[in-house]
């Protein structure tokens, strides 16, 4: 009775099912399949919405940085069937994300984490991967199915008899995409190998994303999906590195291409994580753009900004030091000459502070804060 | 938008506590606060705060909070705190800044910010607009101080177009009906 039960219902499930094994896409005479017609298209509608959030970062230079770099990963028979662009969204969590259709999303958290071109790669092959891979559409299919299965099943056995409910389906479903991101692991590790890269710089990409979710105390990254979990996918690449990789030392790493590419991305997260209260994710992204922009005033005063706020031992004599660097490369900034008179009114150092209060408001008369200054000037008089 | 969405239907769920008509004084106790509540707006009070609203939540509301600095987690999107030895700039900075960290809030512009007396306590008032998810674009006016280790929050929110400017005044009533219970 068991058997014949079963039968049934493999039946009824197979009828109507998609197959979720679909050939990679291919160059000349590759072909969408109905639903993923549908899907692609859904994907241009919600990336025009994203691109008119005001959550893109414009910098043309970047972009065109970034885009060279996926196109070097892309293989060329693939690039012809579907356009790769990337653009960078203003975030500072890390997170990518790529369209079914190409389109592909970095967070400004992701650019200023990682080290270097190769490591940035690495997160750029795993996402072309599930686009060559078609991995939007075999999930979905494989939801569908899953959901079909046990509707089915339930149907015929007056559902008590359905063996893991929504929350099993889901769990299943959560491990099927476990193999997808695997697969694009794998599969991104030999783009970002035949497009030149250092392999070996690939578990170190891995490693900042679990540094990340640690500070973050988060359980598992956004980036790469929740499964499988990142310090198996680190030993993964670990791993590939040992096995398949092992003869290959040296290829391209580019730090400096890569710091002055994304350096202006990397002041803007800053300031992203020094507004979210990162205090130390901000100083490692200031600490960055100064190793190629060592003049730069606003980086120091941001520096400045995450000690005085983050507070602590000898925190206000580094926030100090960062301001009157800030001062020094550029005296008509009036942002530090603010943040020095807050930290002199709070040390009592009254005439510091009003010097610097003063200062200020002569070099910012229309401050949105000039109330709030102006009133300390007259508790200092 | 929809976490705005979100969090207002909590807030007006949580606690379920009735929508009541407001008018006149009153005093809720448990925030220390008392107010004089203006004439034909709804009120709702959860015990951990006072919510009003008019014509409904998204065309304008008035929330009436108080915050324990020594709880853990202060801010939803911020990790940055709020302690007793801040300015009430400081204090204002950090409210924007978990405001601006929730990414469904979009180009954040402070139109102003200010000293302000609160029943009597020196705080801050911040006016500032922002978009949202859906491209709507909404005003809000924040009034605050630090008393005795809590941080007291007065927000008028609503739609920059014609709602802020129509209900403003009433706003303004609460804030200097405003006074603490103790």
């Amino acid at each position: 009775m068991k058997s014949l039960l079963l039968i049934a219902v493999l039946s009824a499930f197979l009828a109507g099912c998609l197959s979720t094994q679909l050939p990679s896409i291919k160059g000349k005479g590759f072909a969408l399949e109905e639903d993923e017609q549908r899907i692609w298209a859904q994907s241009k509608t919600e990336e025009r919405k994203l691109d008119r959030s005001g959550l893109i970062y414009r910098d043309q230079e970047l972009e065109r940085y970034l885009n060279d770099l996926a196109r070097r990963l892309v293989p060329t028979d693939i690039a012809a069937t579907v356009p790769f662009t990337v653009r960078v969204v203003k975030d500072p969590s890390l997170n990518a994300f790529t369209y079914p259709d190409g389109s592909f999303y970095v967070h400004t958290g992701i650019l200023a984490s990682m080290d270097n071109e190769a490591q940035l790669a690495t997160v750029f092959a795993h996402e072309i991967s599930h686009v060559t891979h078609r991995h939007a559409v075999r999930q979905i299919r494989d939801m569908k199915n899953k959901t079909a299965f046990f509707a089915t099943l339930g149907a015929m056995t007056g559902n008590y008899a359905v063996p893991l409910g929504a929350l099993g389906a889901l769990a299943a479903v959560t491990g099927y995409s476990r193999d997808l991101e695997s697969e694009a692991d794998t599969e991104g590790l030999r783009l970002m190998v035949d497009a030149g890269y250092d392999p070996r710089q690939a578990p170190q990409a891995m490693r900042h994303l679990l540094r990340d979710a640690t500070e973050e105390e988060r359980k598992e990254s956004y980036f790469f999906g929740s499964h499988p979990r990142l310090k198996e996918r680190l030993e993964n690449f670990e791993e590939l590195c040992r096995t398949r990789y092992a003869g290959r030392t040296g290829g391209i790493v580019n730090v400096e291409g890569y710091l002055r590419a994304v350096s202006p991305a990397l002041l803007e997260n800053a300031r992203l994580d020094l507004k979210a209260g990162r205090f130390e994710r901000a100083r490692r992204s200031v600490g960055k753009y100064l190793t190629l922009h060592d003049n730069d005033a606003q980086a120091y005063f941001i520096q400045g900004e995450t000690w005085r706020q983050e507070g602590g031992e000898g925190s206000i004599d580094k926030a100090r030091e960062s301001y009157l660097r800030a001062v020094s490369l550029d005296p008509a900034y009036p942002d530090p000459h603010r943040a020095l008179g807050l930290t002199a009114y709070k040390q009592k150092d009254r005439e510091q502070a009003r010097r610097e209060f003063e200062r200020y408001l002569s070099l910012a008369p229309r401050a949105s804060d000039r109330g709030h200054i102006e009133e300390l000037l007259k508790a200092l008089r | 938008m929809k976490r705005l969405l979100v969090a207002l239907a909590i807030l007006c769920l949580a606690g379920c506590g009735p929508w009541v008509k407001t008018e006149g004084p009153y005093s809720a106790d448990p925030l220390n606060v008392a107010v004089d509540l203006p004439q034909g707006w709804m009120r709702q009070n959860t015990g951990k705060h006072i919510l009003m609203t008019k014509d409904g939540v998204l065309l304008q509301v008035i929330l009436i909070k108080r915050m324990d600095l020594t709880q853990e987690k202060q801010f939803q999107y911020t990790k940055k705190r709020v302690t007793g030895e801040m300015l009430p700039q400081e204090v204002a900075e950090v409210i924007l800044d978990d405001f601006q960290s929730d990414t469904d809030n979009r180009n954040l512009q402070v139109e102003e910010n200010v000293p302000a007396t609160i029943g009597g306590n020196q705080g801050f008032k911040v006016r500032f607009s922002h978009g949202t998810e859906l491209g709507l674009h909404y005003r809000k006016l924040c009034y605050g101080f630090l008393k005795d280790g809590w941080l007291y929050e007065l927000l008028y929110s609503a739609p920059r177009r014609h709602y802020f400017d129509r209900d403003m005044d009433d706003f303004e009533k609460v804030v200097r009906s405003f006074r603490l219970v103790k």
